[in-house]
């Protein structure tokens, strides 16, 4: 894998595939996949090819899980493989989220 | 958090870190951990916490690096950046904010996965410590 790079694919409309890293470096672009995505129904995060993440890809995922909260709508975290779920557990954030696989 | 009888032995002497390069760093950690001895099972939980320093580094300091040291049967990460005195809080103030804040969780996360956390001033350095067991 390439230790910097994140990928984001819109695989059908409100879902998003994100592959490889979230950090500090790429955690911008997640904020900007999501924000084109809008407030105005639930989002699909599919997680399942995450290599990495951090909290600066908690960050982002709490902030759109809010705004969409306040819109009557969901972020939904799709299939977040074993290093996703311990990070979210550390964090206390397991039960705040919408998690499915 | 050390023993001072322990012997300090340099594995990864001072690199600078840039955010672009965070990727790259934490390979080079954590290639340098299991040089170390460093157990599989606690490899994520070293780059996850040397992922979160080096962030707060490059966010809030400059001429921020990160070096890796074994002490006794410790391998430490050290990451140490230019900062306010006291702008960075002791290990015993390290929590985890609400679930509705956005921010604010890193060094709560290195403290969960590390065994051992220290910070360390020099003037206006500081220096914020992680220690991983080796297996």
């Amino acid at each position: 894998m390439n230790a910097s790079r994140l990928s984001i694919d819109e695989i059908s409309p409100r879902e998003l595939r994100v592959s490889g890293v979230i950090d500090a470096h790429t955690a911008e672009a997640l904020e900007t996949a999501l924000t084109r995505q809008g407030t105005d129904g639930d989002i699909t995060l599919d997680l399942r090819s995450i290599d990495f993440i951090d909290s600066s890809g908690l960050r982002v995922i709490v902030t759109f899980h809010q705004q969409l909260s306040d819109a009557g709508n969901r972020l939904v975290l799709g299939g977040p493989n074993e290093s996703v779920i311990k990070l979210l557990e550390i964090t206390g954030l397991r039960d705040h989220l919408h998690l499915t696989e | 958090m050390e023993n001072s009888t322990d012997e300090e032995e340099l594995i990864q002497p001072c690199m600078s870190i840039r955010p672009a390069d965070l990727g790259a760093f934490r390979e080079r950690i954590r290639n340098a951990a299991v040089n170390a001895g460093v157990s599989h099972e606690r490899l994520g939980d070293l780059t996850l916490a040397a992922s979160e320093l080096m962030s707060n580094a490059c966010e809030h300091g400059v001429r921020a690096c990160v070096a890796i040291v074994r002490v006794g049967k410790l391998i430490e990460l050290r990451v140490t950046n230019t900062a306010s005195p006291g702008s960075v809080p002791p290990p015993s103030a390290w929590s985890f904010p609400a679930p509705e804040s956005a921010t604010g969780r890193g060094l709560a996360v290195v403290g969960a996965v590390a065994d051992a956390t220290r910070v360390t001033w020099n003037h206006n350095r500081v220096t914020v410590s992680a220690a991983f067991s080796v297996q």
